[in-house]
């Protein structure tokens, strides 16, 4: 068996090497296509989702401040309403002291 | 004589002189002793000067707080305006009599006469042994309705926050049911309190001063349930914030 030269073992090994890298490139765009497929369904799905998520959130934080602010102005409103039974209280305070120094007055008058 | 001997004789003189002179003018201001008679007009007066300024302060005393009562009956929103008017009729005229009171006794010069008047601020005025305490419960009524319309509207909105809540509901309901019943008891006493004085007259008095007493007491009773019913609202809150 004649022994090939490397020369002409490199010479037509340029095709094949060529060959190979235009198989692995178009391989490799294959896969970006493949790639950029499945970014973009995870990208339409991360839309969707977020979208959703969003939606959610919109609702839980709209919610969250309403509740909030009905607790509060309801903790408002009870805590004005006990402050004017405690100012009415004061006033009912003195009545009762009134009404017990009339009648502590009336002993003493009648005691004279 | 030497000048010496003649300023020696007039300072002797005058030494022995001015003790005379001296009892002279003693003996002249009490050359006239004061006679038992003198003696008792003397103690009469002090007597009638001191009934004097002793009616007189508890005349002012009495007029202070009346004057104060109308004050107070006028800005009852629970009464009516008929009863209002009337109430303040009445402690206005006491008012205007216990000032011609004054003047009378201010102008007494008989004891005998002033004692009966300085007696008749008691005996004659029951209008303020009795309005006194009466108007006082009666403010009283009516400001705790005033409270008790309040705390209505504090349970209304407490009943509905306990309802939306799921943890220590059972504790918070039952503080609310007690401040509800105190409210109830409350509203009762008022009301007992307010329907025992509201008809009693100054000559039904002295008798119908246990009815004075016994609303004075429904009072304080009622204001011890509203403090309660207060605290509980106070538990609850400090709970639900």
């Amino acid at each position: 068996m004649p022994s090939i030269p490397v020369q002409t073992m490199a010479k037509k090994a340029k095709p094949i090497l060529l060959g190979t890298a235009l198989i692995t490139i178009a391989l490799a765009l294959s896969a970006c296509t493949n790639s950029n497929t499945a970014t973009n369904t995870t990208n339409n799905t991360s839309s969707a989702t977020p979208s959703t998520t969003h939606q959610i959130t919109s609702n839980a934080t709209s919610n969250t401040p309403t509740n909030t602010t009905s607790t509060s102005s309801s903790n408002t409103s009870i805590t004005n309403d006990l402050n004017a039974i405690d100012s009415l209280n004061t006033s009912l305070n003195n009545d009762v002291q009134s009404s017990q120094s009339a009648l502590n007055d009336q002993a003493t008058n009648l005691n004279e | 004589m030497t000048k010496k001997t003649l300023l020696s004789t007039m300072l002797l003189a005058t030494l022995t002189l001015a003790p005379i002179v001296s009892f002279a003018a003693v003996t002249n201001t009490t050359i006239a002793p004061k006679t038992n008679a003198d003696a008792k007009t003397a103690a009469q007066q002090k007597t009638i000067d001191s009934l004097k300024t002793r009616a007189t302060t508890e005349i002012d005393r009495r007029v202070t707080a009346l004057t104060a009562l109308v004050t107070k009956i006028s800005a009852m929103k629970r009464l009516t305006t008929t009863q209002k008017a009337s109430f303040a009729a009445e402690v206005q005229s006491n008012i205007t009599a216990l000032n011609a009171l004054k003047t009378k006794i201010v102008a007494d010069t008989d004891l005998a006469t002033l004692k009966t008047d300085v007696k008749s601020i008691v005996d004659s005025y029951r209008i303020y042994l009795l309005f006194m305490p009466k108007i006082h419960i009666l403010s009283a009524v009516d400001v705790g309705s005033q409270i008790i319309t309040k705390f209505s509207d504090v349970i209304t909105k407490l009943q509905t926050r306990i309802t939306a809540i799921t943890t220590e509901k059972t504790t918070l309901q039952a503080k609310l049911d007690d401040m509800k019943a105190k409210i109830t008891d409350a509203t009762t006493q008022f009301s007992q309190a307010s329907r025992a004085v509201i008809a009693l007259d100054p000559t039904g008095y002295p008798g119908n001063k246990t009815q004075l007493q016994a609303a004075h007491q429904l009072i304080v009773a009622a204001n011890a349930d509203l403090k309660t019913a207060r605290q509980d609202a106070k538990d609850i809150m400090a709970a639900l914030k």
